[in-house]
């Protein structure tokens, strides 16, 4: 890594470490240090139990999400690409609805997660198919859409047909995603699938860097594309579907967080894998913060917060393309 | 050896009357505001403190209110939390962990289950008493309500607030059957509470329409087929009543107010056909 | 042996026969320019001597052993590929982009001192030094082209293919090119390229293959393969081939009544 790359990494990491903290502190009620060392203070038990997790689940999901737009990005050559607006967590919170709710006596954590992981591997395949026809940005980002809007419309559906008089708080849930109230268990549990998927994808480091010059160049350098698509396909289908199993759909993580790292540590997409990482981290920790610092009403839920951040972004990104381009 | 210490465990469960007790449903706050002492009450739900969602009216807002995060609810210590079903998984595992008591309530879909849930919550608050009050307020209301003998029967439909019908099975299905209406929900095929059709309702209108008239300030795009033009073309053969939303959220006390409405509108509604 | 060979290489593409049956020899130390018009299989044969594309029938051999055997890392270190105008799909810097003619040669790591000095080499030869900070994408068609031409020698290959690599360069550039190609050639470095222009190849090539329809119309040292005959037959033009004072010149009269096979 250059020493920018490394001094942003520092940086990055420094401001995890402060955010952290503030994670900690921050909610309805204010806990300040003097609180974590008392036992007996309720607020002890609201840091340890409640907020400590939620730390660590916030780290993990952004870290993967970020990862998993970074790597999406690099082997599509598309910066709007990203696991939550093409479609990925959407189809991942079906395949989680489909057997929460339909499945027979599929409540066991372990079988939601591996269906949504299932359905976030099917729409990653989907979408390279898609992206490897040549079909130029445009489509492949309609595609990406209209996965999302299938797979949305798929999740309201099956609950609403689901003998459950909540379906439609439900469907928010899971469409809206949220860290709230989040237990060590469900850190325990996604962790591991979110660090094996997002090791898988910094293995693909070499290859994505080998894609700048086109998917022939690529191959005449050595690339085995079909392992390339592999591992990135499992990659983000793991670190996805754990997430969406645990926290419903949290989007634009890994579109924003590539975007602004690009110009700060170089448009490489190796160089990006890493810090999109730690960036993506930064990012859902620090609105979930945010979320929980609002105090007027009910909490809002995370997934309506970045969506909030994202669209605008989205949007912003699309006309700067578009005045590129044109 | 387990039932030689369950009694004095029982006793002893008996004596402690909580002091701090949370509710996070609306309902079950309708309910504790009436069998329950006012210190008792740490907080309610904060759907109480809302002009369009509370049942208990300007008495929600005397009361300090919750947003039913885990966190907030940690803070306030409680001893008991009263929880339905609308509750968070996350939120009710979360308090599991941290040893707080949490009673869950289902949503009750007969008078019975109703009084039920009222004697339940009196008992845990220590008031079994102020229970079998209110259990015994609501039967009179309902006996108050009840139709004549032999007096004739008036078909009817409930269209509760988001536009959707009560079905049978329902708790206001039962308020209907014994205020002496029949539901006439189950004539076009309504399995459970949801969505009608206009067409299926003009095509074979009810004698009886119990709509809501949306709180102001609370607008809903689902109500607004309750004010189609095309309703107006059933005319004098259909009458039309207001039934206030609030009275079609919940059981419990509501009943006794929901029934003496229902009773007034049975007789406006008999007076008109004459 | 050192050496490239094609042993009865037949592509079909969506049906239609693109290589028939082609038996060619390359060796190293030699610029071999292959000719000819649209849609004789120039690319389709590049593809298919570099390992991209694997032939419906016969082989590539590379030092007599099956190109498609060889490990894919293995092979891009020995030969390097141009494609014809490829993209850049980031804003990269031109240091970087040399950097990626490395792949073969890094692993996790990252680009290490071997390779640093891979790249400045690669920079100099091309002329590219000057412009290493800078940009790919605010770069001149010339300076981009150079540029990737920089990144195929950034591996040190032992056979260089390269598809139409003078396509956008102006004619300062291109001699510049030809020049390289011909350096290379003279370094061990086996250099195929394949070029719509006659007086290029004519130029810098030791041996001239002219392809037409998927079969060999030429295969011989420079000029002497493109006989007024062959240029008939290839283009359906009628030209005149005289003796220029850098070179042979081909003169195109008019069109012939011969049409290409």
């Amino acid at each position: 890594m250059t020493r920018r790359a490394v001094f942003i990494m520092v940086c990055l990491l420094a401001l995890l470490v402060l955010l952290c903290g503030l994670s900690l502190m921050t909610g309805r009620v204010w806990a300040p240090i003097s609180a974590w060392f008392d036992r007996g203070d309720v607020r002890w038990a609201i840091v340890f139990e409640l907020r400590v997790p939620r730390t660590l689940l916030a780290i993990a999901v952004g870290a993967g999400l970020g990862v998993s737009g970074a790597a999406m990005q690099g082997y599509t050559r598309n910066p709007l690409a990203d696991p939550a607006a093409l479609g990925v967590s959407s189809m991942a919170a079906l395949g989680a609805v489909l057997t929460l709710y339909l499945g027979a006596g599929g409540a066991q954590p372990w079988i939601i997660a591996t269906a949504a992981m299932a359905f976030a591997l099917l729409a990653v395949i989907l979408l390279l198919a898609l992206a490897g026809m040549g079909s130029g940005m445009v489509s492949f980002v309609l595609a990406g859409v209209i996965l999302q809007t299938m797979a949305g419309a798929g999740v309201a559906l099956a609950l609403s047909l689901a003998p459950n008089p909540w379906a439609v708080s439900e469907i928010v849930n899971w469409l809206m995603g949220s860290l709230a109230d989040r237990s060590l268990d469900e850190v325990r549990f996604a962790a591991p699938f979110i660090a094996l998927g997002v090791g898988l994808i910094l293995f693909t480091g070499r290859g994505l860097d080998a894609l700048t010059l086109g998917e022939r160049s690529a191959a005449s350098l050595g690339i085995d594309l079909r392992v390339l698509r592999g591992l990135l396909a499992v990659g983000v289908a793991l670190t996805t579907g754990a997430s969406v199993a645990v926290t419903g759909v949290i989007g634009f993580v890994g579109l924003i967080v590539p975007h602004l790292l690009r110009p700060l540590v170089g448009a490489r997409p190796s160089a990006l894998l890493w810090p999109s990482a730690v960036g993506g981290a930064v990012l859902v920790l620090g609105a979930d913060i945010l979320v929980r610092a609002i105090h007027n009403g009910s909490e809002l839920k995370l997934g309506i917060a970045m969506a909030a951040l994202g669209g605008p972004f989205f949007f912003a990104l699309l006309i700067s393309l578009r005045r590129r381009t044109a | 050896m387990a039932a030689a210490l369950a009694t004095p465990m029982a006793a002893l469960a008996r004596a402690v009357v909580p002091r701090r007790v949370v509710s996070l449903n609306p309902c079950l706050d309708a309910i504790l505001v009436q069998v329950a002492d006012r210190a008792q009450i740490t907080a309610l739900s904060h759907y109480s403190a809302d002009p369009s969602s509370t049942s208990i009216g300007a008495l929600g807002r005397s009361f300090p209110i919750t947003y039913e995060t885990a966190e907030e609810i940690v803070a306030l210590r409680p001893d008991l939390v009263l929880a339905a079903g609308y509750t968070e998984a996350a939120t009710r595992a979360a308090l599991k962990r941290l040893n707080i008591r949490v009673e869950m309530f289902g949503v009750p879909s007969t008078v019975e289950q109703s009084c039920r849930q009222i004697a339940r919550i009196a008992d845990l608050v220590g008031h079994p008493e102020r229970g079998s009050t209110l259990i015994a307020r609501v039967n009179a209301a309902l006996a108050a309500a009840a139709p004549p003998m032999g007096a004739p029967r008036l078909t009817a439909l409930v269209f509760e607030s988001g536009g959707l019908v009560s079905a049978a099975g329902t708790l206001v299905d039962e308020l209907l059957t014994r205020t002496g209406f029949t539901n006439a929900a189950g004539r076009y095929g309504l399995r459970q509470t949801g969505p009608l059709s206009l067409e299926q309702l003009l095509a074979d209108p009810p004698q009886v329409l119990l709509a809501g008239e949306p709180a102001p300030g609370a607008p809903t795009w689902a109500d607004r087929g309750i004010h189609h033009p095309a309703l107006a073309s059933v005319g004098p053969r259909m009458y039309r009543a207001a039934f206030p939303q609030h009275l079609t959220f919940c059981g419990g006390p509501v009943l006794i107010e929901a029934a003496a409405v229902l009773s007034r509108i049975r007789q406006n509604a008999m007076r008109a056909r004459a | 042996m050192s050496g490239l060979r094609a042993e009865g290489l037949r592509v079909a593409l969506g049906g239609k026969p693109v290589l028939t049956g082609l038996d060619l020899d390359f060796k190293r130390g030699e610029v071999t320019a292959i000719v000819g018009p649209n849609g004789a299989g120039k690319s389709t044969l590049l593809s298919c001597l570099c390992g991209l594309r694997r032939p419906d029938a016969g082989r590539v051999t590379l030092d007599d052993g099956p190109l498609l055997t060889f490990k894919p890392r293995e092979r891009a270190r020995r030969i390097a590929y141009l494609e014809q105008t490829p993209e850049v799909a980031w804003a990269i810097d031109v240091e970087t982009l040399v950097g990626l003619g490395r792949t073969p040669f890094v692993g996790a790591m990252g680009l290490g001192a071997d390779d640093r000095t891979a790249v400045a080499a690669a920079l100099t030869r091309t002329g590219m030094t000057a412009f290493a900070g800078r940009l790919v994408n605010s770069l001149s068609g010339g300076e981009r082209a150079r540029a990737l031409i920089a990144r195929a020698l950034a591996g040190a290959p032992d056979w260089l293919l390269a598809d139409e690599p003078l396509t956008g360069l102006d004619l300062g550039h291109q001699y510049d090119a030809l020049e390289l190609f011909r350096r290379l050639a003279n370094e061990g470095c086996g250099v195929i390229l394949t070029l719509h222009d006659l007086a290029s190849a004519v130029r810098c090539a030791d041996r001239i293959i002219v392809l037409a329809a998927g079969r060999v119309l030429a295969d011989a040292p420079a000029a002497d393969a493109l006989s007024p005959a062959v240029l008939a037959q290839a283009y359906g033009v009628d030209a005149r081939v005289t003796a220029g004072q850098a070179g042979p010149l081909i003169e195109v009269l008019g069109r012939s009544p011969a049409a290409s096979v």
